[in-house]
C-alpha cells in the first residue's frame, strides 16, 4: 500500500475513469489507517506551509492520547484503523460547472445542485470525497471583496486570515474528533465577508460521502466582519454502502460585531456512516449566530453546534429537527454559552423516532459569572412514533450569575390521538393524517428553509413515512 | 459464615448493642464490597472530594439529653425524639401498639422485629452494595427508626419524629428508616432532621419505603442539619399496585449536602407526586438528585422543585423522568424553578427524561431567574418595604411544600425556618 501511495504522489498512480457513475478511481489516496507519516503525505501533497503542518503534527499527538467520549452512543464498532484518511478524486479546482468531471456531475445532478445554483445560489462548491472539485462564485460578490473557496485554497491565498482564526474556537485539544480532523482535514469551506458587506442570497455547498471506508474531514471556518451579514447553506445526502464511514468535520464561524450569520445544514447520510462533527461560533458585541441543524440520516449522529456569546449584546439561536429511522441513533443538541452581559439566545429542538430510531436531545445552557441580565429560552419536542423506538432528553443548566433568567421545556409523547381522530373524522386516510401532523410538528424548521431545500426536506420526510402506518 | 474475629470493629459494636448475627455478617460484606464500589455519580453534583464518607469507627455512643433543653420540639400526638444513638422521648405509642402498629428505635426493632428488618433493611428499596455510599452506611450504622403499618390500617394523626444529630463529639451521624405500609393502608409521617453541636462530622441518612399494593404514604420533611455537617441523604420509596406517595421535603439545611430521592414505581398504576423545596445560603452547596422510574403501567411521576439562592451558595436541581420499556400510559411530568437572589448565587436546574416507550406523555419544564418583578411592584406599591417584599413572594414560591406539611406546629416552625434563612441571607447582598 505505502508503494502505491508513494507512486500516487508522484502523479503516476491511478487516473480518471470516466463512464461508471459513482465509480471513480481515486488519483491519490493515503490508504487504510493513520500515522505521523500519513500526516505529512497529506500536508506535503497540499504542498502546505510549515505552520499547517505543525499544527497537524500537533493535533495528531493529541488525537492518539486522547479518549474517546465517555458520553452518547455506542462508538465501539468504529474501526479507526480502517478507514481512508485522504483520498483526491480530481486535481483541479472548477471554475465552471462545465468544467466539471461528468460522472461526478451527474451525481450532483441528481442532487439538483445546478437548479438550485440557477435559481437561488450565489456561488456553489461543491465537495466530492475530500477535495472541492467544483467552484464558482458570483461576479458580483467578488467584487464586493467577498472571499469563498475551498479551504485548502485559502491556506495558500489568505494565509494571514487564516492562520488568524484556524483552530482559534475549536482548539485540537477540544475532543477527540476535532483532534483527528485537525491532524488529517481536507477540504471544507472558506468565508470571508468584509466589513459591512451583506449578502443577500444565500451561499450554498454540497458535501457527500461516496466509497464505503472513507473519511471525511472537511473543515469550514467563516469570518463574517464587522457589520456584515451571510447566510450559508451546507447540505449531504450519500448513497447506501455497507461499510462503516466515518465523517468528523469542524466547522468553526466567527461573527464579529454587529455582524450576523445564518448556518443552515441538511444531513441525510446513509444509515453506515458516523457523523461526528464539531461546529461552534462566536458571537461578538450585538453579533447574531443562528443555527439551523437538521438530521435525517447517518447511523450515529453525535452534533451539538454552539455558540459562544463573547461581546455584550450577542445573540445566538438554535432551530433543529432529527428524525431517527430504523438503525439510527441521533444524539445531537445545542450548547449556549452565555459569557457577556445582556446576551440572549433560544433553542428548539424537534425530534422524531421510529422503526426503532433513538433521537436523543443532550444540550447546554451555561451562564458564566459575567452574563448579567441575560437570557435563554429552550424547548424540546419529542414524537415517538412507534413501540420500538425511543427517546432521552437530557439537557444541562447552568447558572453562574444571578441576574439572568432561563426558561426551558420539553415534551415527550407519541403522535396525539385527538389530532389524528379529527382528521379521520373528516375522511383523511391514517397514513396521511399521521403525515400530516409530523409535517405540521416540523414545521417551525422548514419553513426557515431557503424553499428549494424546504421542498427537499418534505419529500425526504414524506419518504420516510411511507409505510409507517398498518 | 465470615470470622467477626478479623473485624474487631464490628465484633465489639455487636457485642455492645448484642445485635444479631446476619447484621455483623451484612455489615461485613458491606464493608468488603466498599474496597470495590464507586462513588454514586448525581449529573452535575460534584461532590466527591466533600468529607462524605464515613472516616470515625463503628462505635456505641451515649449522647446527653439535657444537651437538647433550647430545641423546640412540638407535642406530637405520636412522636419519637432520638439524640444521636439515644432515644429521648418516645410518646403515644401504646394507641399504635392496639392496631398492630410498630414503631420503635433501631436496637429495639433489632430485639423486637428481626424478621421484619431482615427481610426489608437495604433489600428492597435499596440495595446494600448499589454503591460505595450505601455500602458505607451498611457497615457503620447505628441508629433508626422501623415503622410498620398492618394491611387496611388507616391512620388519621401523623407520626412525628425528631432526630438530633449529636455533632458535640466528633462522630458519624448514621441514620436509618424503614417504613412499611401494607395493602390498603394509610399513614402520614413527619420527620425532623437537626443538629446540636459544631463539631465538623458526616450524615448518612437512609430512608426506605416500601408501599404495598393501594396503599397511600404522606412523607413530609424539613431537614435542617448543621453548618459543619457534611450530608449524604438518601430517600428511596418502592411502590406497589396502585399506591401512592407524596413527598414534601423541605432542604433547609445550613451544611454541604447531596440529597438523593427516589421512587420506583414497580406496580401498574402506582403514583409518585415529589416536591421539594430548598434555600441555600452562605457558601453552603445542595446538590438533590429527584429520581422517579415507572416501571409498571400507567403509572404517574411527578416532580416538583423551587429553590432560593442566596449569597454565594450553590443549590443544583436534577429530575429525572425514567419510563422503562413496557409501561404503557405511563405519565412523567416536573418542574424546577430556581430564584436567584444575589449576583454571585449559582445554581443548575437538569431536567432529564429518558423514554423508552412510545405510549407515554412526558414532559418537563425547567427555569433560572430572579424574584418576579410585577409581583415585587404591587407589593411595594403598597407600601411594603424590598426586602419584606421579597420574603413574601418567596415564601409564595416554596409554597408548594409549606402546604403539604401535616402540622400547622411545625409549618409555622419551617416558616420561621425559611424567614430566618432569608434575613440572614438578605444581610449579605
Amino acid at each position: 500500500m505505502a508503494e502505491t501511495a508513494k507512486a500516487n504522489m508522484l502523479g503516476l498512480g491511478g487516473k480518471y475513469q470516466y463512464g461508471f457513475k459513482d465509480d471513480i478511481q481515486p488519483i491519490l489516496t493515503t490508504g487504510e489507517g493513520l500515522t505521523e507519516a500519513t500526516v505529512r503525505q497529506i500536508s506535503a501533497a497540499k504542498h502546505e506551509p510549515d505552520w499547517m503542518l505543525d499544527f497537524r503534527l500537533k493535533a495528531f499527538q493529541r488525537y492518539q492520547a486522547m479518549e474517546m467520549p465517555d458520553f452518547g452512543p455506542d462508538l465501539s464498532p468504529l474501526d479507526l484503523d480502517h478507514i481512508n484518511y485522504f483520498r483526491r478524486d480530481s486535481d483541479r479546482v472548477a471554475r465552471k460547472w462545465e468544467d466539471v468531471p461528468e460522472d461526478i456531475k451527474k451525481t450532483f445532478d441528481r442532487l439538483g445542485v445546478p437548479e438550485a445554483e440557477r435559481k437561488y445560489l450565489a456561488g456553489s462548491s461543491a465537495q466530492y470525497e475530500s477535495e472541492v472539485v467544483y467552484h464558482n462564485m458570483h461576479e458580483q460578490l467578488e467584487k464586493e471583496g467577498i472571499i469563498f473557496m475551498d479551504t485548502d485554497s485559502a491556506v495558500q491565498k489568505h494565509p494571514e486570515l487564516v492562520r488568524k482564526y484556524f483552530g482559534k474556537l475549536i482548539p485540537p485539544a477540544d475532543n477527540k474528533f476535532a483532534a483527528l480532523n485537525s491532524a488529517v482535514w481536507s477540504g471544507g469551506t472558506f468565508i470571508y465577508v468584509p466589513k459591512g458587506v451583506k449578502v443577500k442570497t444565500p451561499i450554498q455547498s454540497y458535501f457527500r460521502i461516496n466509497a464505503g471506508n472513507s473519511g471525511q474531514f472537511e473543515r469550514t471556518l467563516i469570518i463574517v466582519d464587522e457589520g456584515a451579514s451571510v447566510n450559508y447553506v451546507e447540505g449531504c445526502t450519500a448513497p447506501n454502502y455497507s461499510e462503516d464511514s466515518l465523517h468528523a468535520a469542524v466547522v468553526e464561524v466567527n461573527v464579529l460585531k454587529d455582524a450576523y450569520c445564518r448556518y443552515t445544514t441538511i444531513q441525510n447520510w446513509s444509515n453506515n456512516v458516523y457523523s461526528l462533527e464539531t461546529k461552534r461560533a462566536q458571537a461578538l458585541e450585538n453579533a447574531t449566530m443562528e443555527w439551523v441543524d437538521g438530521n435525517l440520516g447517518s447511523k450515529v449522529t453525535m452534533k451539538y453546534p454552539s455558540v459562544y456569546m463573547n461581546g455584550e449584546g450577542a445573540h445566538g439561536t438554535m432551530l433543529s429537527i432529527a428524525f431517527a429511522g430504523k438503525n439510527i441513533d441521533s444524539d445531537t443538541g445545542a450548547r449556549m454559552i452565555h459569557n457577556a452581559k445582556n446576551t440572549s439566545s433560544s433553542i428548539i429542538s424537534k425530534s422524531l423516532c421510529k422503526d426503532g430510531g433513538k433521537a436523543d436531545y443532550r444540550g447546554k445552557v451555561r451562564f458564566g459569572p459575567h452574563s448579567d441580565g441575560s437570557k435563554s429560552h429552550v424547548e424540546c419536542d419529542t414524537i415517538i412514533m412507534d413501540e420500538e423506538s425511543s427517546s432521552d432528553t437530557i439537557p444541562v443548566n447552568q447558572v453562574k450569575n444571578g441576574n439572568v433568567s432561563m426558561e426551558h421545556e420539553a415534551k415527550v409523547s407519541k403522535i396525539s390521538e385527538e389530532q389524528l381522530y379529527y382528521l379521520m373524522s373528516r375522511g383523511i386516510p391514517e397514513d396521511k393524517a399521521t403525515e400530516m401532523i409530523i409535517m405540521g410538528f416540523v414545521e417551525p424548521f422548514t419553513k426557515e428553509l431557503p424553499m428549494e431545500y424546504a421542498v427537499e426536506l418534505n419529500r425526504l420526510i414524506e419518504f420516510q413515512m411511507e409505510g409507517s402506518v398498518g | 459464615m465470615t470470622n467477626l474475629q478479623t473485624y474487631p470493629e464490628i465484633a465489639n459494636y455487636a457485642q455492645q448493642t448484642s445485635e444479631p448475627a446476619w447484621l455483623s455478617d451484612l455489615r461485613i460484606k458491606a464493608w468488603q464490597q466498599t474496597k470495590h464500589l464507586h462513588l454514586p455519580s448525581f449529573g452535575k453534583i460534584r461532590y466527591q472530594r466533600w468529607p462524605i464518607q464515613l472516616e470515625q469507627p463503628l462505635e456505641f455512643h451515649q449522647s446527653n439529653p439535657k444537651l437538647l433543653q433550647n430545641l423546640k420540639i412540638e407535642a406530637a400526638k405520636h412522636l419519637v425524639v432520638q439524640f444521636g444513638q439515644t432515644t429521648v422521648q418516645q410518646t403515644g405509642l401504646q394507641s399504635l401498639a392496639a392496631k398492630g402498629v410498630i414503631v420503635c428505635d433501631w436496637v429495639t426493632a433489632l430485639r423486637e422485629h428481626e424478621d421484619l428488618v431482615k427481610k426489608y433493611f437495604m433489600q428492597q428499596a435499596i440495595k446494600y452494595d448499589q454503591d460505595l455510599l450505601t455500602a458505607q452506611h451498611v457497615a457503620k450504622l447505628t441508629s433508626g427508626l422501623l415503622i410498620y403499618v398492618p394491611k387496611n390500617t388507616v391512620l388519621t394523626e401523623p407520626i412525628t419524629s425528631y432526630f438530633i444529630q449529636d455533632a458535640t463529639s466528633k462522630q458519624d451521624f448514621v441514620h436509618h428508616v424503614i417504613l412499611i405500609v401494607g395493602e390498603n393502608s394509610e399513614v402520614s409521617y413527619m420527620e425532623n432532621l437537626m443538629t446540636v453541636g459544631e463539631q465538623p462530622t458526616t450524615a448518612s441518612v437512609i430512608v426506605e419505603v416500601i408501599a404495598q399494593d393501594n396503599s397511600h404514604v404522606k412523607f413530609a420533611s424539613v431537614d435542617r442539619l448543621g453548618k459543619n455537617t457534611t450530608t449524604y441523604l438518601n430517600r428511596r420509596a418502592h411502590l406497589g399496585k396502585n399506591a401512592k406517595i407524596d413527598w414534601s421535603m423541605g432542604m433547609m439545611n445550613d451544611g454541604n449536602i447531596v440529597g438523593d430521592f427516589d421512587s420506583d414505581l414497580v406496580g401498574a398504576g402506582a403514583h409518585a407526586e415529589t416536591k421539594v423545596v430548598a434555600i441555600s445560603t452562605g457558601r453552603q452547596v445542595q446538590g438533590i438528585d429527584t429520581r422517579v422510574t415507572n416501571y409498571g403501567p400507567h403509572t404517574i411521576g411527578h416532580i416538583l422543585q423551587h429553590g432560593v439562592i442566596l449569597s454565594r451558595s450553590t443549590l443544583i436541581f436534577n429530575g429525572i423522568g425514567h419510563i422503562i420499556k413496557g409501561a404503557k400510559g405511563a405519565d412523567a411530568q416536573q418542574e424546577s424553578r430556581l430564584l436567584m437572589l444575589s449576583p454571585k448565587a449559582k445554581g443548575d436546574a437538569n431536567p432529564v427524561l429518558l423514554i423508552d416507550d412510545n405510549d407515554v406523555t412526558a414532559g418537563h419544564a425547567a427555569s433560572v431567574g430572579r424574584v418576579n418583578a410585577e409581583q415585587m411592584y404591587y407589593l411595594m406599591s403598597r407600601g411594603l418595604h424590598k426586602k419584606l417584599a421579597e420574603r413574601l413572594v418567596i415564601r409564595g414560591f416554596l409554597g408548594p411544600v409549606l402546604a403539604a406539611i401535616p402540622s400547622d406546629w411545625i409549618r409555622s416552625q419551617l416558616k420561621a425556618t425559611i424567614e430566618g434563612k432569608l434575613i440572614d441571607g438578605q444581610k449579605d447582598e
